[in-house]
């Protein structure tokens, strides 16, 4: 079994900077994103042989990253709802913009947070993958093992169960941009 | 909530509350940590070869084991099947299937690449199998024990971690595994009615060749089967060789052929006089608890009834059905007819929280259709009798050349609609093998059902004991309630699963309203006491002209916020104002 740099390397590197990026998209905290990406890291380089014969590597290892920042998401709202904090006034003060415009979206994020770890894992997963990740459906079932139809089903009852949960955000937040 | 969009909706949210922006400050973090990793010299885990279990697996139909027990029966069933029907090799595979019939047990033991083992033994006279799985480690699942009479459609499964034995219903999928062998034993033995591909349980055997090989320097004859799935879209082709002795006809070993690659050993058979009697005869300890997840027969048909009735292919009508939640109001049309349904979203909402919606029961229906006939419709989804397809629309607000021409500013517009083929008609494959988790499904995937029923969700892995009360003390008038439990279910050990799946589900089915599903709790055990997390009540219904009831009020409860911190559960309306008058054209079901 080979576990020279190069090898790892070349693994990573092409991936790397979307690796950290799908982290962050999820876990929008320094400390949990680390935490992620190396639990991400330690599943990717134990699966290397498996990831280099995968069809998707790519979206493989995206995967891994969304699922590991899914994990620490989940842990980290289970201890914020110990603790009864939702939001913390003083992050919001020491940021720039209006507070209560930034107290709205850190709501939001923190209700669609809510809303995406009480998904099923493998429909939280697919839509993270096509919704933000922006991956192909053909690339999701290679990677979650099915076919591209059940990719397809998996993204649609999450994005219906989202749309359910988030129902109370959607008449503000549910714009279309403009093109 | 705009039903039309409300998949771009959620895009759009998550887009908006998770944007691309990684900070350099954190990038460089997460780059530093990414530098310092060197991992250590641990080896990694693979996994096996065979994809078509890892799928079924994954999609939550099938365990390891019993994927493996299913890969063992199919298995062993083709190689009892026989394909070759018109040709002289089939007169030597018939030999094959007869000679295997002939022995009183089959032993198998499977040997998967990352070292996990399956054993098992198969008695074709008793119709019963025993298997033992064993995993390389955690990462594959837990050892188990399973034990399935397939003349009494019953599996018993033990768990030595936790020490307990469950007894149920035979697993759909196993059952499906045997329609398969059935089919084909059947088959093999009459041949005279057989020509081209055998079909059964969702497989398909696509060809058969035979040649005499040397083993060991013995002769043998390997048969190179080809099989797929049919149920599904994937059209992936799996081979497989089986070794035959020619003294004996009794194959002795299969091997898998992956794809580009060289056969590898996967099982090998031998045929003992004696098998085990039961469980406890493969090292099962009498002391482990044992829990009966059987379904009683009065709960399996009232299960099934229901189902059947839900399905209501002859009923044809077209409906307004309004969603209320805290002052937003959205809304969509169904049409009906027969099997065919379709339903359009409403882009944008019916009405505002700032409209004053009529007090009067009797002037609302009136003054939703006014309100509709000013919206626009796009369609949403469509099953045409053949396909379901689903259609996905982008929507914009008005541009400021709009509102200056007298446009409201808050009105949305329709940008485009793309439409896609979505799944084929699932009713034969899940409907009548998962009663209880799928009963109460209208006739359709979509949660925006024509019927105007609302689902429940189930943990499908979880064991499930069920119990009829025929005249439960609360709930509706006339309605039987159905209770279905989960018995391991832990607080503690719910996780994620807190919020989706109940401890408890109770149901309560009114025979006398076509089975509809009249009332349902969804509750959890806190601290000794039940806590209600989710669930439904209709509260007005209507009949047809043939006199089927459909529900006109649906209260649906769920929380919208996660519980912790939060008040009680939030009510969304659903009102549906049907029409069943109006004939509705053929030409509203074709995909366009």
């Amino acid at each position: 079994m080979d576990c020279e740099p190069s090898s790892y390397d070349a693994l990573i590197r092409p991936v790397q900077e979307q690796m950290l990026r799908s982290i962050w998209r999820i876990t929008r905290v320094a400390e949990d994103a680390e935490d992620a990406l190396q639990e991400s890291l330690t599943v990717i380089w134990k699966r290397r042989a498996r990831i280099g014969r995968h069809p998707r590597p790519r979206a493989l290892m995206l995967r891994i990253c969304v699922n590991c920042a899914c994990d620490v998401l989940r842990t980290r709202l289970r201890r914020r709802a110990r603790e009864k904090t939702l939001v913390d006034p003083d992050a919001l003060h020491t940021k720039q913009g209006p507070v209560g415009e930034r107290f709205e979206r850190e709501e939001v994020r923190e209700a669609i947070s809510h809303a995406l770890v009480r998904l099923p894992r493998r429909q939280a997963t697919a839509v993270v993958m096509r919704y933000l990740l922006e991956l192909s459906y053909e690339e999701i079932g290679h990677t979650l093992g099915c076919s591209e139809t059940t990719a397809r089903v998996h993204v649609n009852r999450a994005g219906k169960k989202l749309s359910r949960l988030l129902a109370h955000l959607a008449p503000t937040h549910c714009t279309e941009k403009k093109p | 909530m705009n039903l039309s969009d409300e998949n771009d909706c959620v895009r759009q949210m998550l887009r908006g509350a998770m944007p691309d922006d990684l900070p350099p400050a954190v990038a460089e973090r997460m780059r530093n940590r990414l530098a310092a990793f060197r991992p250590g010299l641990d080896t990694e885990s693979p996994r096996f070869g065979f994809r078509w279990i890892r799928r079924l697996r994954q999609r939550r139909l099938i365990g390891w084991p019993t994927a493996a027990v299913a890969t063992a029966v199919l298995l062993v069933a083709v190689l009892w099947i026989s394909q070759a029907w018109h040709s002289a090799e089939s007169l030597a595979w018939a030999e094959v299937v007869e000679a295997v019939a002939k022995r009183p047990w089959l032993h198998y033991v499977e040997t998967w690449q990352d070292g996990t083992r399956l054993e098992g033994w198969y008695s074709v006279r008793g119709s019963v199998e025993g298997r033992h799985y064993m995993p390389s480690g955690t990462d594959h699942g837990l050892e188990t024990y399973t034990w399935t009479n397939f003349a009494q459609q019953t599996e018993t499964c033990y768990s030595p971690q936790v020490n307990r034995i469950l007894r149920g219903n035979q697993s759909p999928e196993h059952r499906q595994s045997r329609k398969f062998f059935s089919a084909a034993w059947r088959s093999a033995f009459l041949s005279g009615q057989v020509g081209g591909p055998i079909r059964a349980g969702g497989y398909e055997i696509v060809d058969q060749k035979q040649r005499m090989v040397t083993e060991g320097g013995k002769p043998a004859i390997e048969y190179r089967f080809r099989w797929r799935q049919t149920a599904t879209d994937t059209r992936s082709v799996t081979q497989f060789l089986v070794m035959v002795d020619p003294e004996t006809r009794l194959p002795f070993r299969l091997d898998l052929i992956d794809q580009g690659k060289e056969p590898r050993p996967f099982e090998r058979m031998d045929y003992p006089a004696h098998g085990p009697a039961d469980l406890f005869a493969m090292g099962v300890p009498k002391t482990a608890e044992s829990i009966n997840c059987a379904l009683p027969p009065e709960v399996e048909r009232l299960a099934k009834t229901t189902v059947a009735a839900a399905c209501r292919e002859n009923t044809e009508f077209s409906a307004l059905v309004v969603d209320s939640l805290y002052g937003h109001h959205s809304g969509y049309r169904v049409w009906k007819k027969g099997a065919r349904w379709r339903i359009d979203a409403a882009i944008g909402p019916l009405a505002r929280p700032s409209d004053q919606v009529p007090s009067n029961e009797a002037d609302l229906a009136g003054w939703w259709r006014q309100k509709a006939e000013k919206g626009t419709f796009t369609p949403q989804a469509l099953f045409d009798g053949q396909w379901q397809w689903k259609y996905t629309t982008k929507t914009r607000r008005s541009n400021a050349a709009e509102i200056k021409a007298g446009a409201d500013k808050k009105a949305e517009v329709l940008v485009s609609s793309t439409k896609e083929k979505l799944l084929p008609w699932l009713k034969d494959r899940y409907w009548e093998e998962r009663p209880l988790s799928w009963m109460g499904r209208p006739t359709t995937l979509s949660d925006s059902p024509p019927a105007g029923l609302p689902i429940y969700d189930s943990d499908y892995g979880a064991p499930c004991q069920a119990a009829l009360d025929a005249k439960p003390k609360e709930g509706p008038p006339n309605a039987v309630m159905l209770e279905l439990r989960d018995p391991v279910w832990k607080l503690d050990d719910s996780k994620h699963r807190r919020w989706s799946f109940p401890q408890t589900v109770r149901v309560w089915i009114d025979p006398t309203r076509d089975y509809l599903l009249v009332r349902s709790d969804d509750l959890i055990s806190r601290e000794g006491k039940e806590e209600m997390i989710g669930g439904f009540r209709i509260d007005g219904f209507a009949q047809d002209p043939q006199k089927r009831w459909f529900p006109t009020v649906v209260h649906q409860l769920t929380h919208i916020l996660p519980p912790d911190g939060h008040g009680g559960l939030d009510d969304i309306e659903m009102r549906f104002y049907y029409d069943f008058t109006t004939p509705v054209p053929d030409s509203l079901f074709k995909a366009e």
